[in-house]
């Protein structure tokens, strides 16, 4: 790489003023208030605050609620993430195969994400509302005891669809764009050497989308974990019970609504330190398997 | 090893033709080049033969099967690709041994397969790396490499060499003319370098919008020339090619001078005559005056470009290394009677004497 010298002191840092800025404003500042606000503990007027160092941490990872937070956290990052990536993956392998129409294609892909999170929460419940929704009254005639404002598998079924369901465009751009970078040659080579259309696949196509898959499992684990607060609100409220009250949604639960300041940051804190430490682990130990062409 | 038999292959893309029915039949262990310009469709039709292109009408046989409707790994060829087209993520060992585990071959034949290939390869110390790591020329090896270990019935090469070095591009040639010779293994091997096309093949096909316009051996096609288009193309420098006007044994040059030659008809023809096939004319000798406008003196020879005079039509022709001709020169050529080539103004079809 060619380094740049810049004959001033001050130009270097003027350029990057706008980026640093936003960063601190809208990273830094917040993320060292929830950590000075997880020391405290408020009355509940709010009239004073005491330092209680790090009794909200403790208070907290002892919480059984927040235990089982953080268990529907993992089922539901897991999930969505996994069928996010692989059916925008199996769209994508499908979109190239199309020669007419293509762009119109892909630009239908593409509209969903172009749907607010809870805008995309509220068109899933019309859909699957027991009482209302579109799609709940055919699936009742199937047999199925539909109701997942009662059933807690249910409502982690529909929240983890609709979250999906709004995920799959973005993947979907990444991998079209993927498979393009793919060099045609490659796969007429595979198919002289005998390979089947799926054993291509498999041994080329998908080691060689490895960055593109690497780069949306980080994306996708960060969008599960904290962007589906929307989606959730909308669809069930964390309920039923508690059953999907993911960790971000428990934040903003204690916080926002039961005002239990100090519980609430020290909960953030916790979060953004889960998050650090996962994409510090897909790098250090993901990404070695990772070709880069 | 098997025999190729393309009869009357065509190719069109909506509606636009671009493979005008080829015919040929490739002899069990030949080499055969299909030579041509860029966009005279040799490289789609190497494409139908790998089963990479569909063939629009004709059938094309490999080994006395039509394999029309086979897919490329139902044919029992390799191909080897300009750009090499290897796997990135496979190291050398893996990138061979890619078709034959799909194969399902045994490990231990496939082991030494891949073992013949790199020592005749020479790419031994190179097994585990990866292609990225590979110079153009190994790079160039390794694809050899993927084809040869597979034994196929045929092997393709599209255009296997334009992207080396002129240096590496001659030490290549060498070596896949040797493999060839070695392995008795039927090839079509497609390029648009006519030195290429000259020292390879045992047979050339000569392409020019979509048509086959000579099937010959190359010094047939240097002494022969079947159209106009392929002695142009075929002859370094090129052969001077224009029109004369003759009768009775006799033809009129642009400029006006006038020749005897032996002629096959009278009217207007194209004459074609090679740079190397001129001698200079003895005092009083009819022939063709030319002005020099440069000379290349390449050691060896040299070659003298111009006009002939009282004209604006170029012609080269080849001098002695030692002449001290220049620019601004006047010369009398004398074409060799044994090399005339005539060919017709309308179809350009060679006219024979």
């Amino acid at each position: 790489m060619r380094r740049t010298v810049f004959p001033h002191k001050l130009l270097p840092w003027l350029l990057l003023a706008p980026q640093l800025a936003i960063t601190l404003i809208f990273f830094y500042w917040p993320a060292a208030q929830a950590f000075r606000q997880s020391m405290l503990r408020e009355d509940a007027f709010g009239l004073k605050t005491t330092f209680v160092g790090l009794a909200n941490f403790r208070k907290v990872l002892s919480d059984p609620n927040y235990l089982n937070s953080m268990r529907v956290t993992v089922v539901f990052s897991v999930l969505v993430a996994f069928f996010a990536m692989a059916i925008a993956l199996f769209l994508a392998v499908q979109a190239e195969k199309i020669v007419r129409g293509k762009g119109f294609y892909r630009t239908l892909m593409i509209w969903p994400y172009a749907v607010a999170p809870a805008i995309a929460g509220m068109l899933w419940l019309f859909m699957f509302n027991p009482s209302f929704g579109t799609l709940a009254w055919p699936l009742r005639q199937l047999g199925i005891s539909w109701n997942p404002l009662l059933d807690s598998t249910q409502a982690m079924g529909l929240v983890v669809a609709a979250a999906t369901w709004k995920q799959i465009s973005y993947n979907f751009l990444f991998f079209v764009a993927g498979l393009q970078a793919i060099p045609r040659s490659l796969l007429e080579a595979a198919a002289i050497d005998g390979a089947s259309r799926r054993h291509t696949f498999w041994t080329i196509t998908f080691p060689l989308l490895a960055p593109t898959s690497f780069f949306l499992l980080v994306v996708n684990t960060v969008y599960a974990l904290f962007d589906t607060f929307g989606i959730i609100h909308a669809v069930t409220g964390g309920g039923p019970g508690k059953a999907t009250e993911t960790l971000v949604y428990k934040v903003y639960n204690d916080g926002f609504v039961n005002l239990i300041m100090g519980d609430s940051a020290a909960q953030s804190v916790i979060l953004m330190i889960i998050v650090i430490a996962l994409t510090a682990f897909q790098f250090r130990f993901i990404e070695r398997r990772v070709h880069y062409g | 090893m098997a025999r190729i038999l393309l009869n009357d292959v065509r190719k069109s893309y909506a509606g636009t033709q671009v493979i005008h029915g080829i015919n040929m039949q490739i002899a069990d262990g030949e080499f055969v080049v299909i030579v041509g310009p860029s966009g005279c469709g040799k490289s789609t039709l190497l494409r139908m033969v790998a089963g990479l292109e569909a063939i629009t009408s004709g059938t094309v046989e490999i080994g006395d099967k039509v394999v029309n409707d086979l897919e490329p790994r139902q044919r029992d060829i390799a191909m080897v690709f300009q750009n090499y087209a290897l796997y990135p993520h496979m190291s050398v060992r893996e990138n061979m041994a890619y078709g034959l585990k799909i194969a399902r071959m045994s490990k231990a034949e496939i082991d030494s397969r891949v073992a013949k290939a790199a020592t005749m390869l020479e790419l031994e110390p190179y097994l585990d790396r990866k292609p990225r790591a590979l110079s153009g020329g190994q790079r160039q090896r390794v694809a050899m490499g993927r084809a040869l270990v597979r034994e196929p019935a045929a092997l393709l090469l599209d255009e296997p060499l334009s992207n080396l070095d002129a240096k590496l591009r001659v030490q290549m040639r060498l070596q896949i003319k040797e493999m060839h010779l070695r392995t008795g293994q039927t090839t079509l091997y497609v390029t648009h370098d006519q030195v290429e096309a000259m020292t390879l093949a045992d047979r050339l096909i000569v392409m020019n919008k979509g048509v086959a316009e000579q099937i010959a051996t190359p010094l047939e096609v240097y002494q022969r020339p079947a159209s106009e288009f392929v002695a142009g193309f075929i002859g370094s420098p090129a052969m001077n090619i224009f029109t004369v006007s003759a009768a009775d044994g006799r033809v009129t040059l642009p400029g006006g001078a006038v020749l005897p030659l032996p002629v096959p008809r009278g009217g207007d023809l194209r004459l074609g005559l090679r740079p190397e096939h001129m001698r200079m004319a003895e005092p009083g000798e009819a022939a063709i005056p030319v002005v020099l406008r440069s000379v290349e003196r390449l050691g060896a020879d040299a070659f003298g470009y111009g006009m002939i005079e009282g004209s604006d039509v170029s012609f080269v022709l080849r001098l002695p290394g030692t002449s001290t001709l220049d620019r601004g020169d006047r010369v009398e050529a004398v074409p060799d009677p044994a090399h005339l080539h005539f060919f017709d103004p309308e179809s350009g079809k060679r006219i024979e004497g």
